[in-house]
Parts: structure tokens; sequence; C-alpha cells
């Protein structure tokens, strides 16, 4: 033992400190490290592909944002060829702040899309429609626009539309061949657009026109010095993508900043995370909401005296008997002084009245009976108690009366933001008064024109054709037709402003499919797209319908897409990373600031820019309006460079060539100053205020301050789901460029966005499950003509709360043969939405514009 | 060296799947991708997101399980995949406990991040960090990440995922509903090979008993021929 002890005990030693040295290294952590000491050795360590160059760009189509970012061309791997290959950020951009979304990402890839159109089409075959084949040959471009002049020539004006956003050069064209312009995104954009024109900025102006604010909406707004912000259906699953807007979203919520409260009928993943409160609000209901607010505001005194009497039209009177403010010869406000007892000029009226009343004198002969405006809101809120407002919305009073408290607690640095797709959007027929009441709300706050509100422009702008070269005021433009096919001569305060005060202000697409369908009115149709075409325009299939007769139907579009099937002559589009760009930042104005964008790459095929056309089209129809000697000679075209002009003006550079080399970035940091931009773009200039009095609806037979009314639609046992529309982050609009995208499309699927959505209680009572097809219908008691119900697969959410809503993603059911990938794909909301009929339409809404969710469909599996 | 993670705060993502097309743009994978494989992808559900990507484990159980040697855990964090190596066995795929390692039937190839080893290397963050426009995708090295987690789940109340479950990983998620709902795999906090041995040093006693009891055996059996030696020259 001694011997075993002895030489085991070494032994043992020995052995114990070799196994004690092995096992270790066979456990965790260290098996299987193999150690990659230095970098530059593995594969996955090496560059994937070389840069070749950064270009400076603005992305103008994926939404209001405009980021501004640097896209990167290099050598891709596999072909070994140069193209743009991804985006960087730009830091310096104060919107997008280095950041980017998938959305300009993927616009990247579809500068190759394979079904991109690079030749001009034009159809042999005269019958339309999306299953006959049209019979297309190729043509060239210039000769496909010759022939389209040629057509034109042969009409009356009165017969031409042309559908366009309102660009400087459609402007033109329109404005010198005297041609209604319609513009598409009118569902989208124009109920705020208006209501902002009515309220803040009295075109024309030295700043704003419709043309360079990306949504038509006009203000930014101060995210980042907000303290309290409500949002009524603001935070929509499209939002999730915008990254110029969840850059600052995200730095708020950092810095623990901001109080938002969010009012949807959807748990959007925004409520989630970002909301401090959320609460569900029956659809189109947050008009009563927000007049509750209002109401809440003015009972307790809440407001901000200060700005109302200086910046709003608060004091001013309003005749009780025409309900139209009270104004002098020179057009400015009258408002009663307390202290002379009369009426006097309102910006020097001394110790003016901002309620109280009523208040009788006489003015230029003429005895009127007055009350200040304040007066008239308190009086006109005075029933929408926040207990009334509960009762019909489902948000519970006490919640609505703290918000407005903590919302005036706050201000100046409290604002209700909004845009096109939330309910103060054109989502309801109430959704311009819900507008109106926003305004009202932002304006009792006084943070119009204030750091950490609702922030203008100011300081930098960028003229309009005429302003840089044109003919001379002396030779007018052609009078408008007067029976649009848009009918928005029914709709005069908005037809006001496009002819008189803001040509580019968008039009009535709500009401073009009614007008092709029903009327002769239009005969020659121009679709400037590029990305929209049926899809935009609320029941398609009636726009189809009317197309099928017309004498030419012309689209400018960067695919084939649906609404080619229905045109005479399809030309290929300009890619938008293919254009140059000078944008203002107008989403997010804090101070004035200009970024450019190069072209990344030649527009590739046959491709003929918009502004070529428009300038085609104009020297051989109206020559005098386009050339200096009124020839027809394209060398004396008038000068056009709106850009180098805006950019001179700010001093970033003696033309864009310049201002492109030192980095196509501008910024003047100075500190926002408050309310400076109301005095100069508001009503009643020089000394501007807003507005909440709009007497214009007054004109019309409308409240001209905001007032309850019940939704367009309203449900019955049949029709009671409340249709509710939203897109996916990684879409715009329908846009092929990004539905026509394979990755997109999995991305989308995975996510459950090619779905209807249903709670999963309200399924349960149908009797449907999970994946399951369904049919979607209209109530045939508003969808007159046409009906074309919807089969879609369901899925099953608890982020729709409500038993009464069915939620529909917009965009996808493309049915254009060539779109390999966005073919079939899902489903068409826009096809359960009625046109409308102008006379039914002017009774609600004085703008007229589309109230695409104004809609109760019924729901039974398919 | 200094190691690195990503830290994933599901609270400020909005599921806009920017970082997963950024990334598909930086490898070039457009192909794979428009096949429905992604390298990492959110998914937006009821209850909140599920990042789904590769975990980086600190002990892959895809590295022991690879024959090919296609996949190799540096020491810097990523889990890195030379795909010229790779046969396509698919013994990673089903050996991930995360269920994150995909197979392109294409390609007959693996297919998960890389933690951008490439970018890393030039002292940057990964793609899909610089491309999130909300900052839930942090990135750094992971002592760091790993307090920043702890005191987010503490202040939030959030519940912590990736950092200590497989025994740790090198992707911490951040998430207000028990990762479970979203659709996280539940993976033990202990690694797979812990919890079928014991631990290294509690095996030490065993080895050294086997030892001891093999040198034993020798002993007594040296004493035995000595023994023999001994009788056979009587």
């Amino acid at each position: 033992m001694d011997e075993i002890g002895k030489l085991s005990r070494r032994g043992f030693l020995m052995a114990a400190a070799g196994a004690a040295a092995v096992t270790p290294a066979m456990a965790f952590p260290f098996q299987n490290l193999k150690p990659v000491g230095s970098f530059q050795r593995h594969p996955q360590e090496q560059p994937v592909y070389k840069v070749t160059k950064k270009v400076p760009q603005v992305c103008a189509r994926a939404c209001e944002a405009n980021c501004a970012f640097d896209i990167i061309v290099g050598v891709d791997p596999k072909t070994g060829l140069e193209r743009a290959l991804t985006i960087e950020g730009r830091p310096q951009d104060p919107v997008s702040r280095g950041k980017y979304c998938i959305k300009g990402l993927g616009y990247v890839d579809s500068l190759y899309d394979p079904e991109r159109l690079l030749v001009a089409l034009k159809r042999t075959n005269p019958k339309k429609g999306i299953d006959v084949d049209p019979g297309w040959v190729t043509v060239k471009s210039s000769d496909a626009v010759t022939d389209i002049i040629g057509v034109m020539k042969k009409h009356r004006r009165e017969e031409l539309l042309i559908c366009s956003p309102g660009n400087p050069y459609t402007n033109k064209l329109c404005k010198s061949i005297g041609v209604i312009r319609s513009d598409q995104r009118t569902e989208c954009f124009g109920t705020h657009y208006y209501i902002n024109c009515l309220t803040l900025t009295n075109p024309p102006n030295p700043v704003y026109s419709s043309t360079y604010t990306p949504s038509h909406h006009v203000p930014g707004f101060d995210f980042d010095k907000c303290k309290y912000q409500i949002w009524f259906g603001y935070d929509s699953m499209t939002k999730l993508g915008k990254s110029g807007l969840v850059n600052h979203f995200a730095e708020c919520k950092r810095n623990k900043s901001t109080k938002i409260v969010m009012f949807n009928p959807v748990r959007t993943p925004f409520a989630d995370s970002y909301a401090d409160s959320y609460y569900s609000i029956k659809p189109g209901t947050d008009l009563a909401v927000a007049l509750a607010i209002v109401n809440t505001i003015l009972s307790t005194n809440k407001y901000n005296t200060e700005f109302l009497k200086k910046y709003s039209d608060a004091l001013a009177l309003v005749d009780e008997k025409t309900k139209l403010a009270v104004k002098g010869t020179d057009g400015s406000f009258y408002a009663w002084s307390t202290t002379h007892k009369r009426a006097e000029p309102i910006d020097t009226c001394d110790a003016p009245a901002l309620d109280g009343g009523s208040y009788t004198f006489m003015l230029d002969g003429t005895q009127i009976t007055a009350k200040p405006v304040l007066q008239l809101l308190r009086e006109g809120t005075a029933q929408f108690t926040p207990k009334w407002a509960s009762s019909i919305s489902g948000v519970p009073a006490e919640a609505i009366r703290r918000i407005a408290m903590e919302f005036a607690a706050a201000a100046p640095f409290a604002m209700v933001p909004s845009n096109k797709r939330d309910a103060a959007g054109p989502n309801y027929a109430n959704s311009w008064r819900l507008r109106h009441a926003i305004s009202v709300i932002n304006t009792l706050a006084g943070s119009i024109d204030h750091e950490g509100g609702i922030l203008l422009q100011h300081d930098v702008t960028i003229p309009w054709l005429e302003d840089v070269g044109g003919p001379s005021p002396s030779i007018p433009y052609p009078e408008l037709p007067s029976k649009p096919a848009d009918f928005r001569t029914e709709f005069p305060v908005t037809d006001d402003i496009y002819r008189h005060k803001d040509f580019s202000a968008p039009g009535h697409y709500g009401m073009v499919g009614y007008g092709l369908y029903k009327t002769d009115r239009a005969k020659v149709i121009l679709f400037i797209n590029p990305h929209r075409g049926l899809f935009a325009a609320i029941q398609p299939q009636m726009v189809e319908k009317g197309l099928e007769s017309k004498d030419l139907v012309v689209d400018w579009n960067m695919y084939l897409d649906d609404i080619g099937y229905w045109c005479d002559y399809v030309l290929p589009a300009s890619h938008q990373y293919e254009d140059p760009k000078l944008d203002v930042r107008s989403y997010f104005p804090k101070h004035a600031c200009l970024v450019g964008g190069s072209p990344v790459q030649k527009s590739v095929g046959d491709v003929m820019g918009w502004g070529t056309i428009a300038i085609k089209i104009g020297l051989a129809m109206a020559p005098q309006f386009w050339t200096t000697d009124g020839s027809s000679d394209p060398k004396k075209l008038f000068p056009s460079n709106m850009g180098d002009v805006a950019v001179k003006n700010v001093g970033a550079g003696k033309n864009v060539k310049e201002f492109m080399d030192k980095g196509a970035f501008w910024i003047d940091e100075r500190p926002y100053e408050n309310y400076k931009q109301i005095r100069q773009c508001g009503y009643g200039r020089p000394n501007g205020r807003v507005r909440m009095f709009i007497d214009e609806f007054s004109r019309v037979g409308h409240d001209a301050l905001p007032n309850w009314h019940e939704r367009w639609q309203a449900p019955n046992d049949a029709y009671k789901f409340s249709m509710l529309v939203t897109r996916a982050p990684w879409y715009m609009q329908a846009d092929p460029n990004f539905v026509n995208n394979p990755i997109l499309k999995h991305v989308t699927s995975k996510n459950f966005m090619d779905c209807v959505w249903l709670s999963p209680h309200a399924a349960e009572k149908l009797g449907l499950k999970e994946g399951e097809e369904i049919l979607l219908e209209s109530n045939p008691k508003y969808m007159k003509d046409l009906p074309r119900p919807v089969k879609a697969k369901l899925h099953l959410s608890t982020r729709v709360t409500r038993d009464d809503c069915v939620l529909l993603y917009h965009g996808i059911g493309h049915r254009a043969k060539n779109l390999t990938v966005a073919r079939n794909y899902g489903y068409r909301d826009g096809d359960l939405v009625p046109q409308k009929d102008p006379s039914i339409s002017k009774v609600f809404d004085p703008l007229g514009m589309g109230w695409v969710e104004d809609v109760f469909v019924s729901i039974r599996k398919a | 060296m200094r190691e690195y993670a990503i830290l994933y705060d599901s609270t400020y993502c909005t599921g806009c799947n920017t970082c997963s097309y950024r990334c598909i743009q930086e490898f070039r994978d457009h192909e794979q991708a428009a096949r429905g494989l992604f390298k990492t992808f959110v998914q937006i559900h009821d209850h909140g997101m599920y990042d789904k990507r590769c975990m980086h484990c600190k002990d892959p159980q895809c590295v022991g399980a690879c024959t090919s040697g296609a996949l190799t855990k540096s020491e810097y964090g990523p889990v890195l995949f030379d795909s010229a190596k790779c046969t396509g066995d698919k013994h990673c795929v089903s050996s991930c406990p995360f269920h994150a390692i995909q197979f392109d039937e294409v390609a007959k190839k693996a297919v998960k991040c890389s933690m951008c080893a490439h970018k890393v290397s030039e002292g940057k963050a990964p793609v899909c960090i610089a491309a999130c426009p909300s900052g839930a995708l942090q990135f750094g090295e992971y002592s760091a990440m790993a307090a920043r987690a702890n005191e987010l789940a503490t202040s939030g109340k959030l519940k912590v995922y990736g950092l200590k479950e497989n025994g740790g990983t090198n992707v911490i998620m951040l998430t207000k509903e028990d990762p479970a709902l979203l659709g996280y795999p539940t993976v033990s906090k202990k690694h797979l090979r812990a919890q079928l041995l014991p631990d290294a040093f509690a095996a030490l006693p065993l080895v050294a008993g086997a030892v001891y009891t093999g040198l034993k055996k020798l002993s007594e059996r040296r004493s035995d021929v000595a023994l023999e030696d001994t009788d056979s020259k009587d």
C-alpha cells in the first residue's frame, strides 16, 4: 500500500493534474471555440461590394417626410457591373437625421425591376378591359406624344382632363391650354390642404403652394419639443415605416419629453410602445371627442388668451344675420372695443372683447349685430360635453376631460398633429369638421407657429414656373371649363381656391370616376401617374367602365399597371431616383433648409420626362404662354430655372450646380421665431392671423365653426362592419415599385397584411376561422352602380379592438398580367368605396373629398 | 479582443423591417429573400414584436453539429458561416435551439446572420443597427449591452431574452410581454450540454476516482507479479 501510496500518490497527482488540465478544456465555454483571432481571415469579414460613389437624393414619392439620403453606387458582386446598391443616411437632414426607410430601400431595387416599362405602348385592339389583349405595339415616345397632341387638338378644351398632382409643369400646361387638372391624390390629401388654406395660409402667400408641400398638408410638427400630443388615428400602420417621423418619436420617448394620447379603433405598435394612453374609439366619432376638448378648454377658460387676441380671429366680429365676418373695405376684421363701446379695426381695437355680445353698431351705413368668434365658438360647443362625447365615441368622459386639461396645461407646447390617412383625412364625410376642430384646438393652445407645436415654413421657397419666366400678365390664361368631369364647380369653397388662389391645390378625384361614368364631359384623359393609377380612385370599377368609351386615354407610368388596360397609349416614366430634386423640408420646417438630389443614372429606355412632354404639348397647343416670342420654337422657351432662383435667393449658391457641388445641403439654424410666420401668410396680412371662423362655409350653407355631424353611412343588421383602411408600412399606396417586389411580398404575407383583419370575437360570432376566404360587400343603398364584392383571406387579430370594425390593407389587388409579383396578390379595398354623387356629396362636405372609410360592409364566408 | 453584442429593445420597434431589407441589400441576398429567406425579420404579433435572427450563442450547438467546419464561433461575438465549406447537411438547422438557421433548398446552403463581421472589422456597427430608425437595435461591447439590458429591464419592467438562454448569447432581446407569446422559442437558460452532463469541474472527482482505481489496479498487479517472481525463484 505504501508502494501504491507512494506510486499512486505521485502517479495519481500527475494523472489528476493531467485530467484537471484536460477536462475544463472539453467543457463550457471553451469547446468549439476556434479563435478567429484577427480580422480579415474569414470570408465574412471581407467587404461584400466595392463602393464607387455616393449620390445625394431626396425621396419625394414614398411619404410626406421626404427624407434626404445618399444612394450608394458600387460594383455588384454578382454581375461585376456598377449599379445603385443601397442607401446611407444624411445625418445633417433635420427631418430624417441620418435615417431612411424600407420604402426608400425598395426604390433602389425597383430601378432594376425587370417589369419596368421602358418603351411606349400603343393599343391596336380598340376593346378595353383587364382581360382583353390590348394588342400592344411599341412606338417611340416622341411619336406617341405627337399622336396624342393630334387627338387633343381635335377636341375642345372642356373635353380634356389631366389627372395629375399639381407639379409646376402640369400647373402651367393646364392653365395655358385651359384644362382642368384633377389630382388623383385627393382622397389622401385634399381635406388637410383646404382646411389649412382656410385657416392658416390664405393663398397665394409668399411661402406656400400645394405643389411643394409633399402631402399638401402645409405645416410641419415639432415633435422634439412638444410636451403633449393628441393623435386622432395619426398612429396608422402606414406610419410605422416612416423613418422621417419615427426617429423623432423615438427621441421623444427616450427623453421622456412628451406625453402622447392616441385614439384609434386599431391598436397599432405605436399604441403599444409610444402611447402614454390609448383609447379604442368608435370609428368616425373622433369629431365628438375633439369637440368635447374644445368645450372643456373653453368652459374652464384654459385657452391661450394672448395668442387668441394677437394672432387669431377670436376677437373678430361675426354678423349674426349674414353669418359672415365683419370686414372693412380693406378686408380687415373688426373687433368690439369694450372701452369705446364700438366696433374698431381688429389690430388697433382698444380693449377688444373676446366674448359677450350681441354688439350692435353701424358700419358703412348698415346696422350690424355681431358677436366675437370666440363667443360663437363657446356657444356652439356648449352642448358637446365630455359626457355627450363619451356616449357617442365610447371614450370615457373623465378621460376626455383630463386629456383636455392636460393639453391646455402643456400649451403652447401641445398639439394635435394630423395627416392624410388619419381620421381627419378624407376618410369620413365629417372628417373636414374634425380637421377644422383640430385646427381650433391648436389655435386655442396657441401652438400654431410655435416651437413644440405646429411649425410653419419660412424664409425659403421654391418659385413657380411663372415666377422665373412667363408671358406678360396682360395675356390672360383661358377660362377654365365650367363643367369639369370631376364636378369641382359644385364645390365653390375649394374651386375658388383652385381657380383664384392656388392652382396646384388638390382636385376632386372622389368624383372623377362618377364624372367619367355618368357623363361625357371628358373625352380625352391623361393620367400622369406614375404609380397610382386605378388604385388612387375609389370605386375603380366605375373609372374602368367610364374609360371604356373615351376617345383617348393615356397613362405616363413606370409600369404597365392595371389602368394601362384601358389606355390607348402608355408612356414610360422616369424613376424618382433618376430625377434631380430640390426640397424645402416642409414636414419639419424648424429651420429654413434646402436639400438637393442628383440623378443616380440617366433614365433608361425611351423615357420622356413629364416636363418634356408638357412642354411639347404646350408648344403645340398654346405657344404664346411658353415662348418669349409666342412661337412654337423650343429654343425660345421661357426660362424654367426654378431651382437656381430658389438656391440663389437664400444664398445657398449661385445656382443649383454650385449648390450640389457644395454638398447639396443648406440650412439657416437661427432659432425658430414664434408667431412670425403667421403674420406673413395668415389672414388680414400684413398682420396675418389664423382663422377659426370660416365664413366660406357659411356661404354654402355649412357650419363656419366645427359642429357635430353623423357619418354619411349608417350600419344595419346586414352591413354592420365599419371599414377601416390602412396600408402596410413598406408599401406606398399601390405603387408597383413596392407591390411588384417579391421580397416585400414575403414581408407582407408574413405579417398577414395581404389579409382582411377581424377581431377574434367578431369572427367567432360569424363562425369564421383564421385563414378562411371571406366575401365583403358594400351596402347597395350607397353603392348603387357597379358593385364589386371583395374576396379576401381572413386574419384574426386582437389589434382590431372593436367587434364592429374590419381592417383592410390598401395597395394590393393588382390585376395587370404583366406585373408577375403583384398580380392577383391580395384584394382591392377601393372596390368597396362608392364614388360620390356630387349632389349628395355637397350636402355633407363643402370640400367635396373622397370619404374612403365611410363605408359599412357585410362579411360572410366566401 | 473585445466581445460585441446586439441589443434589441422591442419597445422602440415599429416592425417596419428596414433592418431586414438593409441586410438583404448589404449581402445581395435578393434571390434567397425572394424565396422568403431572411437573415433577420421582424414579425408584428398581437402582443409585440418577434425579431427572428441568429442569436450568436456563446457556445453554439450549430458549430458542434456542423460536420464541414463551415460554422465557427469568433472571439468577438458572431458565429461566422463560410458558405463555401457548407455541404448542406442541415445539422445546424436542427441543432439550433432558437430555430434561427434557415436552409436554402435551391442553393443547398444554410442561411444566417453574420453580425456584419465585415463592418465590425471596420469598427462600424452592423448595417441593421445603423438602419433602424427608432434605435430599437443597438450595438456595442457585450458587457455594456448586457448592463444596459438589465437596466432597461428593471426600469421598464421588461423581459430579457438571450442573456441566459442556451447559456448566453451575443444577441439580447427586451420585450414587454412574455417572449414565448411573441413567438420566441422557449430555450433553457442552461446550455444543452450542461443539462446532459455534469458540470466539468464536478466531473473532476469522478475522473480522479477513475484514475486512482486504475493505478491501484496497476499497483496490485505489479505486486502480484513481484510475488509470482519471488515464488518462482524459490
